[in-house]
């Protein structure tokens, strides 16, 4: 091809860079707090000033994963340990959805969480879908969040004459709408206009962030492909139906009830449809519980004190103090014992809405799967094997089971144990070693011949699990020569050991992967059926009687080892293991002869 | 706006209260739905969930709070100072940059689709100095310092469409680099090539968001498209590895439930010109065929079949592939391929060129143990071949190698001069690698293996071939890396060959 054609090139760069969009327009650096906040505020606000009058979806999406998004120390770790793979060249990609106000305010992807100014602390937050009018389709979160204060009109998808009466009866509901107009006693500054939006209710505003693959092709997460061949796109169910419903997972009619509540009790539009924005899903927080949820009322305590604060010891717990002794050494933040009194008592509400918001994931996995089993393959008998499958079904229309963020990561398991008449656990698959992995390829234990001290295998190596039914999807990298390889991550290093990122030379995209890596998955169709068998040796079998199988499906947002691989703290690791979700949980019984 | 004063508000206290409660009230009736399951006759299910110690225990972590470590989760993020992180020339939209986006122009394929321009030209620049010596016929020992300019140009239209173009300004081809032979059949002379005609262009889009821009609705359907010199690759290079003139689009990201595919992707290509092939020698072969990808039996099938339309009609031929990858107790990665030619008639009087069977077998294993160092970065390999007849790949662009090129690295040359390699055709022989890939800590790597080539008996090819050869790799600053290569081959009834080679890499 002749040098006319790169002459093609070059001129079509050219023309096409000068009339299409303009840079990426970042603000001054490294100014003052205060002014950067006050920046902020005035032109992205802040989840708590909509709090005001939205109380109720404030407060469902104080506990979201939305709101989750950039003080999640997981995608801290993992950020940082990718750029460090990749020198740099993956830049802010992970936080231009993770922390969209921040870096729409051109805050550096390194800067620290709580340095962060004003709404960008508050990752996926109100502005980031209710200002953005237009689609973007698959951009990996490269869309334009309308800058403005609070007056500035906001998107939403139901009927909006509710607000525009009230702004018509401005006086009468206290409410200010521009900025020209001076402060009032008890009045309070709502947005001018509300517009409604057909973008904010379809699938497609879910797109930019929910299917991402990094240039070169390489697919990361892919929920918004896997919904597109779903029964539930063919009906035209949307991913807000079923992720803003009252139950989640489920398409089921929103409860009505007023838009909003103004501080002064006034309500608007008091019988509209209401969206749950908890957005339930998967996934979990596993930061210091005094960080999270974002409460209305910004906390007295920062978040360096927060995190130094010890609340594994109980610290300000009643049992705690009532034993300090006098020479307990308490960081210069933490000295005052009603301080750790407070703290205590804000980390025993906040946990209280975690355990609320597993409730809701715990519903969100029973409404979307269903476990049957076992199924006896064979009258169970001393002396044979015991031969026995379970069925897991995929109940959800809209997407694979598991689903969710950046595909290798989420795990999806089956654990099942024997228990032999004695109460005694004589074999299990899906077990968990002593790192909280899988006892698979990536297991330490197992690779390390490390000696289990648990039954059943007590006293010998933690065995490979050779029955493991995982849903787990892996990243797969091509070896230097021959086949591949599970990999950590989506990078090939056995080419090069000084990956870039950068545009594929490929047209990846019609060919399901760039060369030498894609991701692998063992994520179960829509409404699809996989049957899990098992085999348990006749040696283990050596008496009859009643015997138990017990069963459960376990969730898990991360993998141990790929949180050693990011440099995962240990309290990362402990809360990620404590807050694993379990359903389907049951036993049965049964005689062997 | 009075903050505190909303905040203190005991009703919105009442409300927060209240929407925490709910979703605790919904899961008391999941627990009821969950207990329903069926199961053989001769279970009886127990009630409530299973007793306790009824699992092995998830680990406990009785190491203190380690505050400073949680501190450094926010506080020790970092830059990667990288003098070639952000590419020498880019215009419009910075990729992967901070900052806040204008609204987008939407005149090229409307509101739905709407522009994201930004061009990039990047790439890397490799200097090798090589020393090496061919074997047959003599005059093939040559010490040279050659390079090579890999220089992609990327013009981004929207979030799904661009433009790509590669070119290597220092080479023609990719056959004859820029070099300086230093000593050997050629003494003391430079040559240059300076080329900058383009080796790919094409365009890659996806028709459904195109459409759903045009008609100004969102995209009902998802098609990924690609048009141009398009550069193709499947199978990591074994069956499609050239850049044609043509088309190709995609059905992407389907499942098959009652078949428990989790994802399945099927391409369609065709092609007028530019298809290379060892098999029809000529720059107007034509291609059409299709290729295919799924997710199933705990690995991935690939499948395909495509017709070479050659210059010559006598040369013109089929080619199927299947191949099916998995993991297996966690030791060992196989890969089983086959790729099978048929229907070419032959020119009168010449053997066929591409006609007959591949097989491959690739292995590696992840030892039980390792005192010492990352199981997973310790790729023992093993990567066996028998060629029957005269096996092609579909197509093999200029500087792709033979079709064993994966199968080691002493099938592989150097992609600048003439560093040699064993046969790497597969043809009328059987044989393989045996290597150890070790990639420390991910930053550098030492590769080490011997080959066999075996002839078929009855195989008018020479005799058969032994090699050893030896790799290593490491980066030495964030945008350079040093690689060294060596390798010696023992040639039944031919001169010896032997390579040794120094490479400097530069990525920008």
């Amino acid at each position: 091809m002749g040098k006319a054609a790169l002459v093609l090139v070059l001129l079509l760069a050219v023309l096409g860079t000068a009339f299409g969009q303009l840079l990426p327009n970042p603000l001054p650096e490294n100014d003052t707090p205060e002014h950067n906040k006050a920046l902020a505020d005035k032109q992205y606000p802040s989840a708590r000033v909509c709090g005001e009058c939205h109380p109720t979806q404030f407060a469902q999406w104080s506990i979201s994963s939305h709101a989750y998004a950039v003080v999640s120390p997981m995608f801290n770790k993992f950020e940082q340990r990718i750029n460090d793979l990749a020198r740099g060249t993956i830049n802010s990609f992970c936080v231009r959805c993770h922390a969209s106000v921040g870096v729409a305010l051109g805050e550096r992807r390194d800067i620290a969480w709580w340095n962060r100014s004003g709404a960008a602390q508050e990752g996926i937050t109100c502005v980031t879908c209710h200002r953005v009018g237009e689609a973007y389709s698959k951009s990996n979160g490269a869309r334009r969040i309308t800058p403005g204060d609070i007056h500035e009109p906001v998107f939403g998808p139901f009927d909006t004459t509710g607000v525009l009466k009230a702004i018509g009866n401005a006086e009468r509901y206290k409410i200010l709408v521009s900025s020209d107009q001076p402060d009032k006693p008890g009045y309070t500054r709502i947005h001018q206009q509300a517009i409604q939006s057909t973008v904010i209710k379809q699938a497609e505003l879910c797109v930019t962030c929910h299917q991402v693959a990094v240039h070169a092709g390489i697919k990361l997460e892919t929920v918004w492909e896997e919904y597109r061949a779903s029964p539930a796109f063919k009906e035209g169910i949307t991913c807000q139906e079923c992720h803003m419903s009252p139950n989640p997972g489920r398409k089921v009619e929103y409860p009505r009830g007023p838009a909003a509540l103004l501080p002064n009790g006034m309500t608007v539009n008091d019988d509209r449809p209401l969206s749950d924005h908890t957005f339930t899903g998967p996934g979990y927080p596993i930061s210091h519980p005094g960080l999270f949820p974002i409460p209305l009322k910004e906390s007295r305590f920062t978040p360096q004190q927060w995190l130094k604060f010890d609340y594994r010891a109980e610290w300000g717990s009643d049992a705690f103090e009532s034993k300090v002794a006098a020479d307990t050494k308490f960081p210069p933040e933490w000295q005052n014992a009603a301080d750790r009194k407070d703290a205590w008592g804000t980390v025993q509400a906040n946990l209280v809405r975690w355990e609320a918001r597993k409730e809701g994931r715990i519903k969100l996995l029973e409404n979307g799967s269903k476990l049957d089993g076992p199924f006896f393959n064979g009258s169970p008998q001393v002396g044979r094997d015991l031969s026995f499958n379970y069925k897991l079904t995929n109940l959800n229309k809209g997407h694979n089971l598991p689903s969710g963020s950046l595909g290798a990561q989420p795990e999806l398991w089956l654990n099942v144990a024997l228990i032999d008449p004695d109460g005694k656990r004589i074999w299990e698959s899906g077990y968990v070693d002593s790192q909280g992995d899988t006892a698979d390829l990536q297991s330490h234990d197992v690779r390390d011949r490390k000696i289990a001290t648990v039954d059943p295998f007590k006293g010998q190596p933690w065995p490979y699990d050779d029955q493991l039914f995982s849903m787990q999807a892996k990243f797969i990298t091509t070896n230097v020569k021959g086949t591949d390889r599970e990999m950590y991550l989506p990078i090939n290093l056995d080419f090069d050991q000084l990956p870039f990122i950068r545009p594929g030379g490929t047209p990846a995209s019609v060919n399901n992967h760039p060369p030498n890596v894609r991701m692998e998955k063992h994520s179960i169709p829509p409404l699809a059926t996989r049957t899990a068998p098992y085999k348990v040796p006749a040696a283990l079998l050596t008496k009859p009687g009643t015997y138990r199988l017990a069963a459960r499906l376990r969730a898990r947002t991360e993998p141990m080892y790929f949180m050693d691989f990011v440099f995962a703290t240990t309290d990362m690791k402990r809360a990620e293991n404590r807050w694993v979700t379990d359903t389907h949980q049951y036993a049965v019984e049964f005689q062997v002869h | 706006m009075n903050r505190k004063s909303s905040t203190a508000n005991p009703l919105l206290v009442g409300l927060l209260l209240m929407v925490a409660g709910l979703p605790c009230a919904f899961a008391q009736a999941a627990a009821d739905d969950s207990q329903k399951h069926d199961m053989s006759p001769e279970a009886k299910l127990l009630p409530g969930p299973p007793a306790e110690g009824s699992f092995i225990p998830d680990p406990v972590y009785p190491q203190p709070y380690d505050a400073q470590a949680q501190l450094d989760v926010y506080g020790a993020k970092h830059m990667n100072p990288n003098p070639t992180g952000v590419p020498a020339v880019e215009l419009g939209i910075r990729m992967y940059d901070h900052g806040a986006y204008t609204p987008r122009p939407t005149w090229l394929f409307g509101a739905k689709d709407p522009m994201a321009s930004g061009f990039m030209a990047y790439g890397d620049l490799r200097i090798a100095a090589d020393s090496y010596d061919g074997g047959s016929p003599p005059g093939k020992k040559q010490s040279t310092v050659a390079a090579r300019l890999n220089l992609d140009m990327d013009l981004a239209l929207t979030a799904t469409e661009r433009i790509h173009a590669f070119t290597r300004p220092l080479d023609k081809g990719g056959k004859s680099f820029t070099r300086y032979d230093i000593s050997g059949a050629v003494d003391d002379k430079f040559t240059h090539n300076f080329d900058f005609d383009l080796d790919t262009l094409f365009f890659e889009g996806d028709l459904g968001q195109i459409t759903g821009g045009l008609s100004g609705k969102p995209a009902s359907f998802d098609m990924p498209i690609a048009f141009g010199r398009i550069p193709f690759v499947t199978q990591n290079g074994v069956w499609f590895e050239d850049a044609f003139d043509g088309a190709a689009f995609s059905i992407t990201a389907k499942n098959i439930p009652s078949l428990d595919v989790s994802n399945t992707d099927l391409t369609f290509f065709g092609g007028w010109a530019q298809l290379t092939t060892a098999a029809a020698p000529g720059s107007k072969n034509g291609v059409f065929g299709l290729a295919g990808f799924a997710d199933a039996r705990k690995g991935y099938i690939e499948y395909g079949y495509g017709y070479v339309n050659a210059d010559d009609d006598n040369l013109s031929y089929h080619n199927v592939t299947a191949a099916f990858s998995r993991r297996y107790k966690g030791r060992l990665s196989n890969s089983v391929r086959l790729i099978g030619n048929f229907g070419q008639k032959g020119d009168p009087g010449k053997e066929k060129t591409a006609d007959g069977l591949l097989v491959l077998v690739e292995n590696s294993l992840t030892p039980k143990y390792l005192p010492w160092g990352n199981q997973l970065n310790f790729v023992p390999y093993l990567n066996l071949f028998a060629g029957f007849n005269s096996p092609q790949s579909l197509a093999r662009g200029g500087d792709s190698g033979g079709v064993l090129r994966n199968t080691g690295i002493t099938f592989e040359s150097d992609g600048m001069t003439a560093y040699p390699t064993l046969d790497a055709t597969a043809h009328d022989s059987y044989g393989g690698a045996l290597g150890l890939e070790y990639l420390f800590d991910l930053a550098h790597q030492i590769v080490v293996e011997g080959s066999v080539v075996q002839r078929r008996s009855g195989s008018p090819l020479p005799g058969n071939e032994y090699g050893i050869g030896v790799r290593y790799q490491q980066p030495i600053s964030p945008d350079l890396i040093i690689r060294f290569d060596a390798m010696k081959g023992f040639l039944q009834g031919q001169k010896d060959i032997y390579g040794v080679r120094a490479e400097l890499r530069l990525k920008f």
